[in-house]
């Protein structure tokens, strides 16, 4: 066989690839799509999940399946998801402590920011810190005070490197205030603490913690988020009170394995954004306080970018790392 | 009276016929579910909630707390006839219910265990009823030094669960506690003891432990031993009645039981495998026949089986009051009630009336269920040990290794389970006792984890611990138990020797 006769079979066989490509994202998806939550069922991203899973089966006519798999504070799942075949038929739900894990251990048996596609940001929702009901100070102003005037207060958060745990840290560093976190195996634990009046707060979900404050067990200080939330709309941004550009907001993407082609993955953001664009999806997230945030794959990409470099940048100040 | 309308209204939702077949369906899965030995409720539980999401929120709980609360009613089954539990918290059945099961009486230790079960389950409902928001404010008062403080009497009464060697008992106690040790801790997010495997860093697998110490062992240990089924009886309900010191010694352990388990439902994080064991300890201790444990005790089973059913109805007081799951088990039910929009918390017996008071009826009329179809099941059961060790024991092996897997959706944790059954048969011909093992992996990391919390709000201060009034009267208590538990050994002893030494045969 010569040289020429080989060159042109292997353009052949690259054309017929690229045909076959181009044809497969005309009809993606073809065959069901799975779903990773790296978390056991009925937490916040195995419900997100869930809900988006629906809409886009409902919108391929192709069953999207839900797959758990927990353990190992996500590293389970996003190992597995990371040695898939970049075909867009196995994507994975990620939240922002994907991102902090990065930055306080050193341990992950993938690179979290080069083996993964990022495919479309799903939406966000902010933490709300909730104090003890009995707390003198009401506003963030005087909360601010509060935590700074003494060195033996405490506040729950829910592991090393969980977002309560950056959330809280990044206040003791704006405000200057020097707070011990304890740590607790949930938020809900950590919530009975404050409740209880054992620790001084806990900066939770607001899913958690709005029918506590509406029930008064639980006082409302501020939200982590830049601009109030439609849920809460009387509660006030650290932002707006004196800690300007202050946001820890906890959000959910979408991934895939490295090398997703890239109509598979412009099919993949179009199909999310229509669902993120539905009422019903709005009114789904708006029920926990949260906001649908749509992006292109390349915004994606770039904002969990600046996510693992701030996250970084506080773990390292903090003194956050797993030794 | 506002009570009693709401508890007329929740049983009109109950007793719709769709509640009513889904509560059924739900408590015999559950029931058939906790049987099979492997599969306990968090499995069962797990592998049911995806049906449910279709369903209106009030049915879809109805379901999935009747598979909980089934499963658990089962699991006291193969407990008793196979020394196989159903579900982790029926492992302490099997110390006193297998016993029976080789006197030839099953049928008086099934029966006897779903009155038990019945009256658990109708205690923790009373009290689902009446006090869940007094409850629920009184388990707010419980922080870190309280739940240290009782964990730690939780230990020291399980190394009463031991038969006769202390000293071995309270090893496998330390074992348990080692074992709770692995995974990520966590304040310092330190893994220990994983060997590199990520696995491990969420902890040892509970169910993999408990299913692989008391069934992979006890299944290996049949087959080496090659024994026969000399227990089979035909089950009347004649061979159901228990002997008239039976009736009579009965009730209180039933009683303690349900206290002690609605105790420790109602507190998050603890849950009914803690409750049993506490409960079949406080009997040992409280029995004027302490040697008859082990060897076939009604107490024996009364207090768990009572314990285990009403933690398994106080629990849902936290859930649905706080908002805050206790178990595992609880969170996923709880999941269940977040897919369809409802936030569990201080507002939903306000804002969703039925969904509360529907459940909590239709709650007592499973546990009828239950009754009414365990009774007649019992004969069935028992003939579950005609079926030859050849088929049924690989059949068992295979259950257990999918229920399993379920919870954590995890290969891993299978092969934990067998490593575990291994350990397990090791450690029972060595005869070492299992039950502390496991009361030490529950209680360990929670002693553990309390301790620091407290120690880290209280800055280090232990004194603080035993100035609060709860911590500190339990505190006290275990540490006055543990001063008498030493006296009473020590006098044992003494008059064992001076006993000894007065027929002459003393050889030391």
């Amino acid at each position: 066989m010569n040289l020429p006769k080989l060159a042109s079979m292997a353009i052949a066989a690259g054309v017929i690839g690229a045909t076959a490509t181009s044809a497969l994202a005309q009809q993606f998806p073809s065959e069901p799509v799975t779903l990773v939550v790296p978390f056991s069922p009925g937490g916040s991203n195995d419900i997100v999940a869930r809900q988006l899973g629906m809409q886009l089966s409902e919108m391929w006519g192709q069953p999207v399946v839900i797959d758990n798999r927990p353990g190992g504070g996500a590293t389970i799942g996003s190992a597995h998801v990371a040695q898939q075949d970049p075909d867009g038929y196995t994507i994975m739900i990620a939240s922002v402590t994907f991102t902090m894990n990065a930055a306080v251990r050193n341990d992950l048996p993938f690179d979290p920011r080069a083996d993964f596609t990022p495919i479309a940001l799903i939406g966000q929702v902010p933490l709300v810190i909730g104090a003890r009901p009995d707390m003198e100070a009401t506003t963030p102003e005087e909360f601010f005070e509060y935590i700074r005037s003494s060195d033996a207060l405490s506040y729950g958060a829910t592991g090393l490197g969980s977002i309560q745990h950056f959330a809280g840290e990044l206040l003791n560093q704006a405000v200057g205030s020097n707070v011990q976190v304890v740590q607790y195996p949930g938020g809900g634990p950590a919530m009975t603490d404050v409740m209880g009046g054992f620790i001084e707060y806990s900066i939770g979900s607001m899913t958690q913690m709005l029918p506590q404050v509406q029930a008064g067990a639980i006082k409302p200080i501020a939200l982590t988020s830049l601009e109030r939330s439609p849920a809460a709309p009387d509660i006030p941004t650290l932002n707006e009170s004196g800690l300007d550009g202050f946001e820890v907001i906890q959000w959910w993407a979408i991934l895939g394995p490295d090398g997703i082609p890239d109509d598979v993955v412009t099919t993949l953001n179009g199909s999310i954004n229509e669902v993120l664009a539905s009422e019903q999806f709005t009114a789904f997230l708006a029920a926990d306080g949260g906001t649908p945030r749509p992006m292109s794959p390349d915004e994606t990409g770039a904002f969990m970018a600046a996510n693992f470099d701030r996250w970084a940048e506080v773990a390292e100040r903090a003194g956050m790392l797993v030794e | 009276m506002d009570l009693w309308s709401n508890i007329a209204a929740g049983f009109q939702i109950a007793v719709s016929l769709e509640n009513l077949a889904y509560c059924f369906l739900g408590v015999f899965l559950g029931t058939f579910f906790g049987a099979l030995p492997g599969i306990g409720s968090l499995a069962a539980v797990t592998m049911l909630l995806p049906l449910t999401f279709y369903l209106d929120p009030t049915t879809a709980l109805v379901m999935l707390a009747g598979v909980y609360y089934g499963a658990e009613y089962g699991g006291s089954t193969s407990s008793i006839l196979l020394n196989l539990p159903g579900t982790p918290s029926n492992a302490v059945t099997c110390l006193d219910g297998y016993p029976m099961t080789q006197q030839g009486r099953s049928g008086v230790a099934l029966f006897a265990t779903t009155i038990a079960s019945f009256w658990g389950g109708t205690f923790g409902i009373i009290l689902l009823y009446t006090l869940a928001p007094v409850i629920a404010q009184w388990a707010l008062a419980f922080g870190p030094a309280e739940y240290f403080a009782i964990m730690v009497f939780g230990l020291v009464a399980a190394a009463t669960v031991t038969q006769d060697a202390p000293a071995k008992g309270m090893a496998m106690v330390v074992v348990g506690m080692m074992l709770g040790t692995i995974g990520a801790d966590l304040t310092t997010g330190i893994a220990r003891y994983d060997f590199g495997y990520f696995e491990l860093h969420d902890g040892v697998s509970f169910i993999a432990l408990a299913m692989g110490l008391f069934g992979v062992s006890e299944i290996i240990l049949s087959i080496s031993q090659n024994v026969d089924k000399p227990f089979i009886q035909a089950v009347t309900f004649r061979s159901m009645i228990p002997t008239r010191d039976e009736v009579r010694r009965s009730p209180m352990p039933m009683l303690r039981g349900a206290g002690i388990g609605a105790f420790f439902g109602a507190l998050p994080g603890t849950g009914p495998s803690i409750a049993t064991f506490i409960g079949y300890a406080i009997e040992k201790r409280l029995s004027r026949h302490p040697e008859q444990f082990g060897k076939g005790a009604i107490e024996g089973i009364m207090s768990p089986e009572s314990a285990n059913n009403a933690a398994v109805q106080a629990a849902f007081i936290p859930t649905m009051t706080l908002g805050i799951p206790g178990s595992a088990t609880m969170a996923v039910m709880m999941g269940a009630l977040l897919i369809h929009g409802i936030q569990p918390g201080p507002q939903l017996m306000t804002q969703n009336p039925e969904i509360f008071w529907g459940l909590a009826a239709s709650f007592w009329i499973g546990n009828l269920l239950l009754l009414i179809l365990n009774i007649p099941l019992i004969g069935v059961w028992v003939r579950l040990l005609q079926i030859p060790y050849g088929i049924l024991y690989p059949a068992v092996i295979c259950f257990i290794c999918i229920g399993v897997y379920t919870v954590r959706s995890s290969p891993f944790d299978v092969g934990m389970v067998l490593f575990f059954g291994l350990l397990g048969y090791v450690l029972r011909l060595l005869r070492f006792e299992l039950a502390p093992l496991l009361i030490g992996f529950i209680l360990g990391p929670m002693v553990e984890e309390n301790f620091k919390r407290a120690m880290l709000i209280y800055r280090g201060d232990f004194w603080a611990m035993l100035e609060r009034p709860i911590s500190g009267t339990l505190l006290v208590m275990t540490a006055l138990l543990l001063l008498w538990s030493v006296w009473v050994m020590i006098r044992n002893r003494r008059e064992r020797r001076a006993h000894a030494h007065d027929i002459g045969q003393a050889d030391d």
